[in-house]
């Protein structure tokens, strides 16, 4: 009696564990559906033409920065709903999230019908969530509220980011190109009279070490950083670590991905920092060396490479607590991570987009505002010490520190003690000047190829600090390198790259 | 345990039908029932509390709510115990809830708080180009490895000290001989 209890207690738990099984995989797919649809589905912008007739109704606006919570949050939200209640008749709620969750957390929120107005977007986020539906287009928002916006945002910013032929996100002004430059170390240069100005790229700079290195031959000049003196014009589909991609200068026109180890500029490359490795010019356990931050501060390297924007000077300056200059050492190239590196989006589920779109378009063009966000209330968290600089208080880097960059235009932030006043003139001009790569507005979906992807990174991290620091003799280094990421499966993750590459460019 | 309607359908649950976001209930609810657990209590009844105990009980004279405070309970301190290690493992170490729940400060956890550190680190060290111009101020702002390390073993050290108190209850053979025949 007792047995077959026990024995028809065993057959049913097995068939409930097996239907568990069976039934949670359905579920588990049903979920991804709803995930999608949902966001797709949720109720559609209601027109807002009745609600423009007369005068605006009130709503609340949900904010969505980056960053981690701020503690004076509370009271920013007072200062700006005082300031933007008789104007667009709206108040807000501002909420951060950090920086490493934004990818968990936002889609949850979206999915779940959760309603955002102003959601912070980086390239990274803003192309998946615009191709599922979440986001709401906001080319016909622009025309109708967005004149401010249109004024200050890059000129190609819209040519630029189309997702599907659409745009999605509403760029805040900011450098949009990035720019390898070489610093240096001025109090050395200076001590030993040794003259950088004709510095123009990496190759140009040997004099420069032969000099230094024959003066004080007790100090290594290069810094022995992750990046070295290391310099390939290659914009990456991925990141480094994913060494596929196409060559910017020149610029590569034929619209083929490839892999940068086996393009001419690396070996040239390569060459060069063999060249310097053997003379010296850098320490030689530089591929496992951890440089300590107060090394930087001590002074005793000479020159590094480094992603430089103008006024960079100022910040390593400040660092390092002595002068450092920069030369740069390419044209200041357009990358997709750049130019949508700071983007505001309207999600499809704000109730308003118009409003929405007009809060954006008061960040564009109000200084007051722009600067609320930025800086925090005059008074508590800085002061002014002329009429567009400002000096902070204790209590912004305290209780409302966040990143400038994500509050709308970014060319009317108030500037520091420390800025130079033609700052914003600077960036506009980098940005004039700038170059695009042939990869901007592209953005790979690593999904089908995601194990040989992270078998390329382990073999980068394996071969690339040894290579860029010219630990290594290239020419026997090399065929093995470009054998291994072969065997880790390049030659699919370059296909699937240039497969989508290809779909992407048609739709352009 | 087994049935999972995944996270959306568990973030709606909890932040508009329960309400419970920014809320301690949100880090506590959520973990408070563990279909595991109940597995693993239920086996160790099964295999350790014998009928004729309970009958043994019957027959002094014990009815089902004594039976269970005093015969019942006492014999399965270990599987409580265990349980109850299980628990505060779970929620010592829980940081997702808290990340989806938690926006207030105070109520941060300290694991989520670590975590938050670590991933905000890893953003910065693969977006050093977007982020440029704030990259370096951004980066000054982090704590040092060594603080983080500190946290770390803030972090274990209260679970270390737990496991010599639970071990007392776990007993081996505390039923051996109750049943004769």
């Amino acid at each position: 009696m007792f047995l077959r209890n026990k024995k028809r207690g065993l057959i049913s738990l097995v068939t409930i564990l097996l239907l568990s099984v069976v039934l949670s995989a359905c579920g588990g797919k049903n979920n991804n559906e709803i995930a999608q649809t949902g966001a797709s589905n949720s109720p559609l912008p209601k027109a807002t033409d009745e609600a423009m007739e007369d005068k605006l109704k009130p709503y609340e606006l949900v904010l969505y920065f980056f960053g981690d919570p701020q503690k004076d949050t509370e009271l920013i939200e007072q200062k700006v709903n005082e300031y933007i209640q008789p104007k667009i008749n709206a108040s807000v709620k501002i909420n951060f999230v950090p920086w490493g969750e934004a990818d968990q957390k936002i889609p949850v929120f979206l999915a779940s019908g959760q309603k955002i107005d102003v959601l912070f977007a980086q390239a990274g986020h803003m192309v998946p969530l615009a191709t599922k539906g979440a986001l709401n287009p906001v080319n016909d928002l622009l025309e109708k509220h967005g004149q401010d916006v249109l004024k200050s945002m890059y000129s190609k910013f819209l040519d630029l980011t189309k997702v599907n032929g659409q745009n999605y996100g509403i760029q805040n002004p900011k450098e949009i190109a990035s720019q390898w430059v070489l610093r240096f170390n001025e109090p050395l240069l200076q001590k030993y009279e040794i003259d950088a100005s004709s510095v123009t790229s990496i190759a140009s700079a040997a004099s420069v070490l032969k000099q230094f290195k024959e003066k004080d031959p007790t100090i290594y000049p290069i810094e022995p950083t992750r990046q070295a003196a290391w310099y390939v014009p290659f914009d990456y589909v991925m990141n480094e670590n994913v060494p596929f991609g196409m060559v910017y200068e020149p610029v590569a026109s034929d619209g083929k991905i490839v892999s940068l180890w086996e393009t001419p500029e690396a070996q040239q490359a390569l060459e060069t920092m063999r060249e310097y490795y053997k003379a010296g010019y850098i320490r030689p356990d530089v591929a496992t060396y951890n440089r300590p931050e107060s090394e930087e501060q001590a002074g005793n390297w000479l020159t590094g490479i480094s992603g430089g924007i103008p006024t960079a000077e100022v910040i390593w300056s400040n660092r390092a607590g002595f002068d450092v200059s920069y030369k740069p050492v390419e044209k200041p190239i357009v990358t997709t991570n750049a130019v949508m590196g700071s983007m505001l989006t309207i999600p499809m589920t704000s109730e308003d987009p118009e409003r929405a779109m007009m809060f954006i378009n008061m960040l564009h063009g109000d200084v007051y505002l722009h600067n609320l966000f930025v800086y925090g209330i005059e008074g508590v968290h800085y002061e002014k010490v002329s009429d567009n600089v400002v000096r902070d208080l204790p209590a912004r880097k305290e209780r409302w520190n966040t990143g400038w960059f994500q509050f709308g235009n970014g060319f009317i932030t108030y500037l520091t003690e420390a800025d130079p006043a033609d700052k914003w003139e600077q960036f506009k001009k980098f940005n004039d000047e700038a170059q695009v790569s042939p990869l901007v507005g592209f953005m790979f979906d690593p999904t089908p190829v995601q194990a040989e992807i992270a078998a390329i990174q382990n073999v980068s991290a394996e071969v690339r600090l040894p290579l860029i620091t010219g630990s290594v003799e290239p020419e026997q280094f090399l065929p093995k390198v470009n054998e291994k990421l072969k065997a880790a499966g390049s030659d699919k993750v370059i296909a699937e790259m240039q497969n989508q590459y290809d779909a992407w460019k048609a739709t352009q | 345990m087994l049935f999972n309607a995944g996270l959306v359908p568990f973030y709606m649950m909890v932040t508009q039908v329960l309400n419970l976001k920014d809320t301690i209930w949100a880090l506590i609810l959520p973990l408070s029932v563990n279909a595991f657990y109940i597995i693993v209590m239920r086996t160790f009844y099964r295999t350790t509390i014998e009928e004729g105990m309970i009958e043994s009980a019957k027959i002094d004279g014990a009815g089902d709510f004594s039976i269970f405070v005093r015969m019942v309970l006492p014999i399965s301190l270990p599987g409580i115990a265990t349980i109850g290690l299980f628990s505060a493992l779970a929620y010592w170490n829980d940081w997702f809830n808290a990340m989806l729940f938690i926006d207030k400060q105070e109520l941060t956890p300290l694991q989520y708080m670590l975590s938050r550190i670590q991933s905000n680190l890893q953003y910065l060290l693969e977006n050093t180009d977007s982020l440029s111009t704030s990259n370096a101020m951004t980066i000054a702002n982090l704590p040092q490895e060594t603080i983080r390390m500190a946290m770390v073993v803030v972090a274990t050290v209260p679970i270390v000290l737990a496991y010599p108190f639970f071990q007392r209850f776990f007993i081996q053979g505390l039923t051996v001989g109750s049943i004769k025949g």
